[in-house]
């Protein structure tokens, strides 16, 4: 288990170096800099202003020059200052990223909730009614766009029934009923795709471990039908739903961008957009890595939860 | 006269599929009487595994329909009952062990809860109860260490104890029946011998009654005290083990019986296999339904299907299923099946037409 946690590990580092490596091949590539986006259109033309702020900006270095300074400043646990704002990064993304983790983990839990029983009865009840409704909902779920839900959400809950307040954002910690009625459209807007694509896992999920051998000895056994769907089916069933739910972690902290913007959340999705737009350069490296980090530590998680559920692996 | 203990009269059992119905069981009559081991013998796809899971019903419910016959435990109607009754007899009245040891556990629940769960869901009592009972259990089909052993996943055993574990479980509860579907296929030589030890020994010093499924004579002499040969749905021929060896009466017989290696045999005779496959049995023509693959066939064959009759050696309870043996028109009568295999010509045009099946087996 440690050698095979060591391995995880350093295939992981490999992983954070590629990554920091292409984010900043593709930030220089963008067209425009940093200088050219803080003095806007009509600065910029002024070509001695322009160079002024790109070499107090240091942007007038080769590349090279400028990933190694990053690395070496990085690897001392410092990512450097935001080039719009010059507040810290570090401190900058912490904080953006309580609302975002937030959103994600309300997001996975309605998924989740949703999609178990919903997926779970679609296979029992295979090809009849149950089963063709779970479908057309779970189907109707993948084909809905998160942000145009979110504003169906506030059309419908915001402005005609006047129940929950359509934007904004409010610490949990501060104010726990406040923040999670805030959060409540977010979360089910960012849910939606991924509720669709786990119900359908669920359901092929149970529907495979039902035709298992296991499941007639279960049944031969003269045990109930509950107790063999429950004690017998679900638990075989649940093992890849819990790694879908893992590597969909990083997925959803991505598709906070767009929720995010539409229901004025100050999460990182909002925080990577503005960071783009200004080609803030050291924030956008920071924000990449950072993101990497996340879904590289979600999916060493998937896999330690699915070796102490799973038997096999946990004692093979 | 006592009724038999399990009893399956004409029983047909029809599946819905894509392509229409398919019959799989197609008038399969036995009788089990209290203590004895049966066997019933044919090769795959003539209906053996369905047949033992109508008796427990565990065919898909959505697919599977029982379309005549009847099955009856003690004198008691199965066929009738519903699931919840269905449940009460399953692993307390009737139990079950599969072919495939390894799929058949479940891979996360321990050994010892699942067969406590069985002991529970019947017979009751507190955690200690059923425990001391699994252990009880392992320990007689010979597991070592069955107090630690109790705790192990599935996956922590190899396939001849795995076996072991099935036999406890399906002993767990004392059932009168135990079916058996092919319980050795999928070990190796020694281990299949091992568990027929076992399970025989068992069974001898519970009194329970076995319905054995194989394809393999050699297990079907050394366990079986009567056999049904099974062929396409439907018992073609049936003896006391004795006799079907020694006066087997049917040519499906004589073709399993041929196929058997021997370490007797000298080693440059070929075996000689049944050429062909199974029918569908969809299909069948009113005929004789060996008849396509069979090297002595005759007109009337293909003109009626022969009735279950008493064979020639005049053995009790010894029937087949064959025109060949027909008091007044049967040729087979005295016919060495180990010298004559058939009509050349005949078995020239079984070997073509076997050839042209596009998926036949090598």
């Amino acid at each position: 288990m440690l050698g095979y946690l060591m391995r995880r590990l350093a295939s992981a580092a490999v992983v954070v170096v590629l990554v920091s490596v292409i984010a900043f091949i593709i930030v220089s590539v963008l067209p425009g800099d940093t200088a050219a986006a803080l003095l806007g259109e009509e600065g910029a033309r002024n070509a001695e202003r322009y160079e002024a702020l790109r070499q107090e900006l240091g942007l007038d270095q080769p590349i090279l020059v400028r990933y190694g300074n990053w690395v070496a400043q990085v690897v001392t646990g410092d990512l450097g200052r935001s080039l719009r704002t010059g507040e810290a990064i570090g401190p900058a993304i912490l904080a953006r990223a309580v609302p975002t983790v937030q959103l994600a983990i309300m997001a996975l839990l309605i998924s989740v909730t949703i999609a178990i029983p919903i997926g779970v009865v679609s296979a029992v009840y295979y090809r009849r009614l149950p089963d063709h409704l779970g479908t057309l909902f779970a189907l109707t779920a993948i084909a809905t766009p998160g942000f145009w839900f979110g504003i169906m959400l506030i059309i419908l809950f915001s402005v005609t029934l006047r129940w929950l307040p359509p934007s904004g954002y409010l610490p949990f910690f501060q104010d726990p009923l406040g923040s999670l009625q805030l959060m409540l459209m977010p979360s089910l807007a960012l849910a939606t795709g991924f509720t669709g694509v786990l119900i359908r896992q669920v359901r092929s999920s149970v529907l495979e471990v039902l035709n298992e051998d296991y499941i007639t000895t279960a049944r031969s056994k003269g045990l109930s039908p509950t107790t063999v769907l429950f004690r017998h089916a679900l638990r075989n069933a649940l093992l890849p739903v819990v790694t879908l739910v893992g590597l969909q972690l990083g997925a959803l902290f991505g598709g906070a961008a767009t929720v995010e913007t539409v229901f004025s959340i100050p999460g990182l999705g909002r925080l990577a957009v503005d960071s783009i737009f200004f080609r803030d350069f050291t924030m956008i490296q920071a924000l990449m890595l950072v993101l990497a980090l996340t879904v590289l530590t979600a999916s060493l998680l998937t896999d330690l939860i699915y070796s102490r559920i799973d038997p096999r692996i946990r004692r093979g | 006269m006592s009724p038999p203990l399990l009893e399956v009269r004409d029983l047909e059992v029809a599946f819905e599929t894509h392509r229409g119905r398919v019959k799989a069981v197609d008038g399969l009559s036995f009788r089990l009487e209290k203590g004895e081991i049966i066997a019933l013998v044919g090769e795959s796809g003539c209906g053996k595994s369905v047949a033992v899971r109508s008796v427990m019903k565990l065919l898909p419910e959505r697919t599977a329909r029982y379309e005549a016959g009847s099955i009856t435990l003690d004198g008691k109607d199965l066929l009738g009952l519903d699931d919840k009754a269905m449940q009460k007899i399953r692993g307390r009245e009737i139990a079950l062990i599969f072919q495939d040891p390894m799929s058949s556990l479940n891979p996360v629940l321990t050994i010892g809860q699942q067969i406590g769960e069985a002991i529970k869901r019947h017979q009751g009592g507190n955690r200690r109860q059923i425990a001391e009972r699994t252990i009880e259990l392992l320990r007689r089909v010979g597991i070592p260490a069955p107090e630690t052993r109790l705790n192990a996943y599935p996956h922590e055993f190899s396939g001849g104890m795995r076996q072991r574990v099935m036999i406890a479980m399906a002993l767990s509860c004392n059932p009168r029946v135990i079916l058996a579907d092919e319980i050795t296929t999928a070990l190796d030589v020694t281990i299949q011998a091992q568990i027929m030890d076992l399970l025989k020994s068992l069974v001898s010093s519970t009194g329970t009654a076995v319905v054995m499924i194989t394809h393999d004579m050699g297990i079907v002499a050394g366990a079986a005290e009567r056999v049904y040969v099974m062929y396409a749905g439907t018992v073609v021929e049936t003896a006391a083990t004795a006799d079907l060896f020694a006066r087997p009466a049917m040519p499906y017989t004589w073709g399993l019986l041929r196929s058997i290696p021997s370490l007797e045999r000298p080693v440059d005779e070929p075996l000689v296999p049944i050429e062909g496959l199974p029918p569908n049995i969809a299909q069948l023509d009113g005929g004789c339904r060996f008849r396509p693959r069979c090297a002595y066939r005759r007109a009337i064959c293909g003109q009626s299907e022969p009735p279950l009759a008493p064979a020639p050696d005049g053995a009790e309870g010894h029937l087949t299923r064959c025109w060949g043996f027909d008091p007044e028109i049967g040729w087979l009568r005295d016919t060495d099946w180990k010298k004559d295999l058939g009509d050349p010509a005949t078995m020239a045009e079984i070997s073509a037409a076997a050839a042209k099946v596009p998926c036949g087996r090598s």
